[in-house]
Order: structure tokens, then sequence, then C-alpha cells
């Protein structure tokens, strides 16, 4: 009987490979298995930390808000779909601020995005909010958002220390597991590792301020 | 496992067999092919984004792991309830045949084009009966196997039947697939007997970062709906064109290299580039203007459109006077930066036309060119959510800094392209935060269909962050709008601006 089952085995190894081979009929040189396997690494609730990420999912079970739907755009436009964004999508794209537009500079080149969702906007002070909205409060928008990308996509087995922002100032990720924190005021991550076509992004539960 | 063995015993052997018999595409290539054709249009879209050049191999790697799952859980079931077994592997044949049939790709009669499915069937079917029957008799019987039937005999059997034919397979698409690269070897393109003048010094400027003014072949950017690349040696090749005209042409690959050559530069854009994005490229293309076959044909009142078809059975819809146009080089093109087509960009014969999206003009693997009228087909993308013509939209793109770059205070140098085929770029401008729009230095325009680079030096930079937007106004005075606008069902408009530093 065993060996009955590790002769079907080799059959199937081997049908299988030819299948693979005869498969691949372009001249580029993929590998279909490397690229199924690729496939696995993209899927997108594959690597999701966070305490939160079972709630997000059921709150955005799908459309292109949700994890599945995030991993289709490049991270401005995915962001603008997430609900829990709302703001931080309003500050990104002129809309917040006329003279802040981040839309083209984020959806070019690789970053990891610390995502703060709508609830942490809300824990700031009205007043700070207003502020980031008048011209004169331009400049510290713009610092503030990009204190919250840093340079090329960190997975979550990679996030954990610390990191040179695009805003040139570091910021520190602490913990590990299901447990990350962010930055001096130590924001909670509440899902991370979620990916849109060109950066991962952490949803975090505070607004991170850059020091000075 | 006796699920997954016969499902794929029957689909390697069907693709050997569909090696074997051209024009004949694989069970596998043939569902791929009806998935690309009914998938959305954002999911398209994503798979473009999400994976880039290998999003064709990532759904078929995906198609191959659903299927052999499939047939595991199949397998499993089978060793208890037989007919749910088959139940599962005849409705994946049935699939496969279905999508056979409709399949856009096949160029051989319908009924050759179901054989790999049918094959599929078959050797799935009768392989899992006997692994289960086997499976069956050596669990009762333990390793005594009844007299009359001889297992390892019969499992060497089937190992040697799908190892020798996926192997015939193997050894038949080699051969299929070095037939045209082994062809395209052996083109020897002609002079051209109108040859594009040398590159203008001065097209290039001098800011690292800024794309280079010809796209080397491997960087020019695929967009395309072959799952795999239509293998079409030069010896097989005709063209035909027919339709609203007084002779129907048939020209093979050797008439086409003896008609008068033409050589033009021209920059390629794709409908789906985003504001910023990556899919535009610049060549030197050689081939045949598209007016003088037209003119030989002689061209039948009342059409005003053009439909070419692929070798696999794309189709693309094209005004015609762009292609009659004098001012205008539509080309039937045959060579790419001085070599034969590459496989990938449509080797042996595509169409190129300046001004026009690909998508509605750029036809590769070129086979049919039916003279028609627009009320009376349409084309591919026109049936999911694009426009049936479309101009290229002028646009222009900031490369040099790239997101978040950092400049010393004295070398703040930025640069770029801008693009308007078949009209020309006549300024570029910049401007730095809602700074006033300055003029940049535009290089030596090379002619109207080719993008123009950009460059400026921002000479009282200040330290901070800062933003960078361009514009480009083309030769008619038409300045881009800012309105910003997604790249379905026309094209994206939108200035385009990056962020970066100045320590």
């Amino acid at each position: 009987m065993r060996f009955t089952q590790s002769k079907i085995l080799a059959v199937a190894v081997v049908a299988s490979l030819s299948l693979f081979a005869s498969a691949c009929g372009s001249d580029e040189p993929t590998d279909e298995e490397t690229t199924a396997a690729a496939e696995e690494t993209k899927d997108p609730a594959a690597n999701l930390v966070g305490p939160g990420c079972a709630d997000y999912a059921q709150a955005v079970p799908d459309g292109a808000g949700s994890v599945s739907g995030m991993a289709q755009d490049p991270v401005a436009t995915a962001a603008s779909n997430n609900p829990l964004l709302k703001t931080l999508t309003a500050a990104v794209s002129g809309k917040l601020n006329k003279d802040v537009n981040l839309v083209d500079t984020l959806n070019g080149g690789e970053f990891t995005v610390f995502a703060p969702v709508d609830e942490a906007f809300a824990k700031l002070p009205d007043e700070t909010v207003k502020t980031l909205g008048t011209p004169e409060g331009a400049k510290t928008l713009t610092s503030v958002l990009t204190y919250h990308v840093v340079a090329g996509q960190l997975a979550p087995n990679k996030v954990a220390g610390t990191h040179k922002t695009v805003n040139g100032e570091d910021v520190t990720v602490e913990g590990s597991g299901d447990e990350f924190t962010v930055g001096e005021n130590k924001a909670n991550v509440i899902c991370g590792g979620v990916t849109t076509a060109n950066a991962t992004v952490y949803l975090i539960d505070s607004v991170l301020m850059p020091p000075g | 496992m006796s699920g997954v063995l016969a499902a794929a015993a029957g689909i390697s052997i069907a693709t050997g067999f569909s090696a074997l018999l051209t024009g004949v595409p694989s069970p596998i290539v043939s569902v791929g092919n009806r998935a690309i054709d009914m998938t959305p249009r954002f999911l398209k879209e994503f798979a473009v984004r999400q994976f880039g050049e290998n999003d064709k191999p990532v759904l078929i790697g995906g198609m191959v792991v659903t299927l052999l799952a499939v047939a595991a859980i199949a397998g499993l079931i089978g060793l208890r309830r037989p007919r749910v077994a088959y139940g599962i592997i005849v409705a994946l044949g049935v699939l496969a045949l279905g999508a056979a049939a409709l399949d856009r790709t096949a160029t051989a009669p319908r009924a050759l084009v179901l054989v790999p499915a049918l094959v599929t069937l078959g050797v799935s079917l009768g392989a899992l009966a006997v692994l289960l029957r086997t499976l069956e008799l050596a669990s009762k019987a333990g390793d005594d196997v009844p007299g009359g039937f001889d297992r390892r005999a019969f499992l060497r059997a089937v190992l040697g039947a799908s190892a020798g034919i996926a192997l015939g397979g193997v050894v038949a698409k080699f051969l299929g697939q070095n037939g045209a690269a082994e062809s395209r070897r052996n083109v020897v393109l002609p002079r051209a007997a109108d040859a594009a003048p040398p590159v203008a010094a001065g097209t290039a400027v001098d800011v690292d970062g800024v794309s280079s003014f010809i796209t080397p072949n491997r960087d020019f950017y695929r967009v395309d709906t072959a799952l795999s690349v239509p293998k079409v040696p030069a010896e097989d090749f005709t063209l035909r064109i027919h339709g609203m005209v007084d002779r129907e042409l048939n020209l093979s690959f050797r008439d086409l290299v003896r008609e008068r050559l033409v050589e033009r530069r021209i920059t390629l854009t794709c409908v789906s580039n985003e504001v910023g994005g990556p899919y535009v490229g610049n060549a030197a293309w050689l081939g045949i203007p598209v007016r003088d076959l037209l003119a030989r044909a002689g061209v039948q009142d009342g059409a005003d459109a053009v439909k070419t078809t692929s070798a696999d059975n794309m189709t693309i819809g094209t005004p015609l006077g762009a292609l009659t146009d004098e001012s205008r080089d539509a080309l039937i093109a045959i060579g790419m930066n001085g070599e034969p087509l590459p496989l990938e960009h449509g080797f042996p014969v595509r169409m190129v036309v300046p001004g026009l999206y690909g998508y509605v003009s750029a036809t590769k693997w070129l086979v049919d060119l039916e003279v028609t009228r627009f009320a009376d087909f349409k084309a591919y993308w026109t049936t999911r959510g694009y426009a049936a013509e479309a101009p290229i939209k002028f646009s222009s793109r900031i490369d040099v800094p790239t997101s978040f770059q950092t400049f010393r205070r004295d070398e703040v140098r930025v640069g770029g392209v801008a693009w308007a085929q078949n009209t020309g770029i006549q300024r570029v401008e910049v401007r730095v935060d809602d700074g006033r729009w300055q003029d940049v230095d535009l290089a030596t325009e090379d002619s109207i269909d080719t993008w123009r680079q950009w460059s400026w030096s921002w000479d009282e930079a200040t330290s901070g962050t800062h933003q960078l937007t361009v514009r480009s106004t083309n030769q008619d005075g038409e300045t881009q709008t800012s309105d910003r606008a997604r790249i379905a069902p026309d094209g994206s408009t939108g200035w385009h601006s990056v962020q970066f530093r100045v320590e």
C-alpha cells in the first residue's frame, strides 16, 4: 500500500512537472513554480498582523477598500477607497489643504506607510486640524504626513526597528507578533502588512508627530 | 492523489497533443484566454499593475494550482464516492471544452480545437477509474494483488505513457518555440529606402535618471492580452488585406520585405498609462506605410475603419483616415530599433500609428487587415469599457526627481519627457510649490511623433520640502488640463507632480 502511494506520488510529480513545463509555453525565462509560489506570498491577506485585522476584514469584507481590494491600487488610490482612512485621504490629496498633494508622489516608488485611521485624527484637538488646513499650516501638514512614510516596503517581519522616514527624521517601531507600536507616542498598529500595488500599509490608532 | 494524477495525466497528454497540432492551444491556455476575456476591466488593470509583465504566468500558475487542488479533492472523494469524483472530472472537462470552443486565439478548425479538451477528459476519466480500482483492490488485498492484474506493470505503463507524451509535448513546444525564434534569427532586414536621419544631437538632456531617448527593446513596456506569446514563423506568415477594397492582397513576409521600406522613430503610449506612469516608449520602426498597401488594394467609398486581427485573434479598430493620411507615418512594421520585432513585440509583423493609443492601432502579430466601417464591428477593448476611437492625450512626466528625492541646494536639476505624437510639443513648464510657471529647457525635437526631453535647474533653490509640477503645451497651442481623468474610457489626464527635498 505504502509502496503504491509513493509510486502514485512519483507519477503525479512527473506528470505535474511536465504540466508546468508545457504550460510555460513562452520564451520568457519564467518558472511557473516560482511564479505560483510568488503568487502565494502576494496573497494580500497572508501577512497581516495586529489585533484589529479581523474586525477590519469583517467591517470591509470586499470591494476596493478591503484587504484584497487595496492590493489592486497604488497606495494613495487604495487609501481613498478605505472607509477608515477618509481624513488621511483628504490630507494627502489636497482636500484638507490645497497646497499639499502627495498623490502622485506616493503612487510612484515603493513605500511603507503608517496610516492613521479617522479615529486617530479625531483624537487631535480641533484647533490643530483647522491649522493644518490653512496656508500657514501647509508646511506642518507636509512634515507630519511625510513622517508617516518610509522608503521601501517593510513586511511585518522586518518592520520592528528604527527607520528613516521620508521626512528625514527617524521613527521607531517596537514589538512583535500581533503587537506593534510606532513612534514616541506609541501609536498602536491596528492592522499592518496590508499590501497595495506599491506600498505596505500599517493602520495605526494615533497620528505620529515628528520630533522638534 | 489519484485525482491529481488523473487530471495531471489528462492535461499533460492533452497539452502534448496541442503542441503537435498547430493553432490548437492547450486546454490550460484556452481556459486562461477565456478568463482574460471575461475578466472585468478593473481586475485586468489590477493584474497589469500588480504583476506587471508577469501577469500571464501568474494567471496560468494560479489556474494550475487551482486545478490540481480540485483534482486532489476529487481523488479523495473518489475513494468513498467514485461517482462524485467522476462528476468533478467531467465538469472540469466540460469547462475545458467550452473554453476551447470559444477560444479566440485558436486558429485551427473548431473540431481540431476540441481535441485537447476531449483528450483531457478521456484520459483523466480513464486514469481515475483505473487508479481508483487499483487503490480499492490494494486496500482490500493488502499488498497481494489478485491474479490477472499486475498493478506495478500498470503503474509503469501510466508513468511511461504520461512521461512519454509529456516529453513529446515539451519537445514539440520547444521546437515550435524555436520555430518562431529561429525564424526571427534568420531574418535579415533590408535597409530602408527612406531611412530615419540619425538622432540629432541635443535630443537628450544631461540629467541622470531621465528616460533614454530611444527605449531599448528589452526595456520597452509590454501590455497585451496574449497569455502565451503567439509564435508565428516568418515563413508561415501571410498578411491578408481585404474587405471594402477593389483587390484583396495576400502578402508573405518576403513580399513585405521587398516593399519600399521606411524607418521612423515613433513614441508609443498605452491607454493604461496613469498620470506619471511608465507605459510610454520610443523606438525606431522599420516598415511599409499602410497607405501604400491600402492604395494598391483600392479602398472603396463608405469605409471609415480598418479592423486588424492578430495571430491570436485579438481585434483592434483604427480610423481609416489615420492610416491613409499623407502627413502621418502609419506603418506595417517589421523592425524595431534595427532588429526584427522581438517575439513579444509582435514578430513578424505589427502595426504602429503615431498619435493613437496602442489598443486602437498597435496590433501585434498582425495577420489580417480588413477595410470596413466602425458601425459594422466592435473591437476587443470597445466591448470592455474603452472608447472606439482614442487619440493619445498629450502629456508630460517628471523623471527626476523621484518621489522624495533629496538634492543639495546648488544641485537642483530636474528633468523628464513630454509627448504629443503627430502634433508635437511646443512648450513645457514647471512650477515649484504654488510659484509661477517657468519655462524649462526643451531638448531638440526629433520629430513631432517622438517624445521630447526637458530639463530645468532651480537656481534660487531654498532648503526644505517642495513640490514640482509639470505641464506641456502642444504645437496647436493647447495646454494640458489639470483635470484628473482615469485611464478608462480613453486615457488619463492631469498634471504630474512629485515632492522632493532640498538640503
